[in-house]
């Protein structure tokens, strides 16, 4: 769970910044995790990427395509 | 042009969960001419505390929760644009829908419905979007 996070932030910071925009302009985020036993765990990883002033977000456990353990669907500001 | 992006406090500070759970989420943000709501579990306004009860009841106190904090980011419920509603279980769903029709009965905003397992043991967590 951790190390999925933190890829998918790091994926998500290149992702972002080729978009003209960066991990401090998103807006909203979906947050699905395959357990919400590991709710902590995400919220770990998360601080470490968006200090101050979160996103709006909504987290939800459901069943991940091909074994993943979360998914982040993102919305930022250009 | 960059556009905007503001953190919208609520007016009344206990329905904020993320400050009275210690949470990496702001209820909603502000991003160009649209407001983001994280998703909103029912709260007790006068307590903070989580209001559990039955699907309806608890629909009820978390859209008049939304209401206010839309005001409180200058919107309201009629410029929801859209609605993702999620459910403990979709056996509710008309539970939820009775309640729901009430507050949005004329142009309601697009929606989605799932089915999901909630973080924090509520039975219903609803989130929109909005104009600003």
């Amino acid at each position: 769970m951790t190390s999925e996070a933190r890829r998918i932030f790091e994926n998500l910071k290149l992702l972002l910044e080729s978009a003209g925009s960066s991990l401090d302009r998103i807006v909203q985020v979906h947050a699905m995790i395959y357990d919400r036993i590991e709710y902590d765990v995400l919220n770990r990883v998360y601080r470490q990427y968006v200090p101050n002033a979160p996103p709006a977000r909504t987290v939800m456990s459901v069943q991940i395509e091909a074994g993943f353990k979360v998914m982040l669907d993102v919305t930022a500001a250009v | 042009m960059a556009l905007s992006r503001q953190v919208i406090e609520p007016s009344n500070p206990k329905v904020d969960p993320s400050r009275k759970f210690n949470l990496p989420l702001s209820p909603a943000v502000r991003g160009g001419d649209f407001v983001f709501l994280s998703g909103m579990a029912a709260i007790d306004p006068a307590t903070g505390e989580r209001a559990r009860g039955t699907v309806a009841a608890e629909t009820r106190q978390i859209l008049t929760n939304m209401g206010e904090l839309l005001e409180a980011a200058g919107s309201s419920l009629a410029k929801v644009v859209k609605v993702n509603v999620l459910i403990y279980s979709m056996l509710e769903y008309e539970n939820m829908n009775s309640v729901y029709r009430e507050f949005f009965p004329t142009d309601p905003p697009a929606r989605t419905v799932c089915g999901v397992k909630l973080i924090g043991g509520q039975k219903v967590e609803i989130e929109c979007v909005a104009l600003a």
